[in-house]
């Protein structure tokens, strides 16, 4: 910590120490809602997303006029 | 890069229930099985290495018209038992879509350890078993890959969620 202060010191800077609050990176609410699902429901929920989010991808793809598969 | 094909994850369970092949789900799915929204490429499970089962399964990757990933179509490979006796990692194109084989998960339990801990699940008509939450961590753990990192995260709020739920 002082060798990094010193450096900095020498560029004209300060060292600061900030202590931030983590946000966190998962969506609670959204889990919260699949724990209400029953397991097979969270697979259909799964496989429609799933399948949803293929079509998405190979309407992109045609539309850049790539190959489809 | 190519896009994946669709995953069928209900046929794949059906049809290895149905061969009573016993297995374990691991990987995307298993989190999402567990609680997650996240969207996942490929099925992952690990199984039994005893001869009879080796055997059932074998024949669902047959059905399944199971080809290695990524390998040219000239290649030879018949995903039977006697070939799966012999790799303990097997990344997988069927008809149902991708499907990745871990005879022994890195970071996971012996089999049956990790079968022992792991639920059963009704996805009505049959029944599947699901790595526990735990074993799950431990697993993600050792993979260290950033989708795991952030499945870590959301596998600790699960546990979280769930007791708080009741």
């Amino acid at each position: 910590m002082t060798t990094l202060e010193r450096a900095l010191a020498e560029t004209g800077h300060r060292l600061l120490l900030v202590a931030a609050r983590s946000e966190p990176g998962v969506d609670e609410t959204l889990i919260a809602n699949r724990l209400r699902l029953s397991p097979g429901d969270r697979l259909k929920s799964f496989e429609s997303f799933n399948r949803d989010a293929r079509q998405i991808m190979l309407a992109g793809q045609r539309a850049r006029g790539e190959h489809a598969a | 890069m190519s896009t994946p094909p669709e995953l069928k994850v209900s046929e794949i369970f059906r049809r290895l229930a149905e061969a009573d092949v016993d297995f374990v789900v691991i990987g995307g799915i298993a989190v999402v099985l567990l609680g997650s929204a996240r969207n996942t490429k490929d099925l992952d499970i690990t199984f039994a290495t005893d001869a009879t089962n080796l055997e059932a399964l074998g024949k669902v990757l047959i059905d399944l018209n199971a080809r290695l990933r990524g390998v040219h179509a000239d290649v030879p490979f018949v995903p039977d038992a006697r070939t799966l006796r012999h790799v303990s990692l097997l990344t997988l194109d069927t008809d149902a879509g991708w499907l990745d084989l871990l005879a022994e998960p890195p970071g996971g339990p012996p089999y049956a350890t990790l079968r022992a801990n792991a639920t059963e699940v009704d996805l009505g008509g049959y029944s599947i078993r699901v790595a526990d939450i735990d074993d799950m961590i431990t697993m993600k753990n050792t993979a260290g890959r950033l989708q795991d990192l952030a499945d870590i995260d959301e596998l600790e709020t699960i546990k979280r969620l769930r007791k708080r739920m009741g």
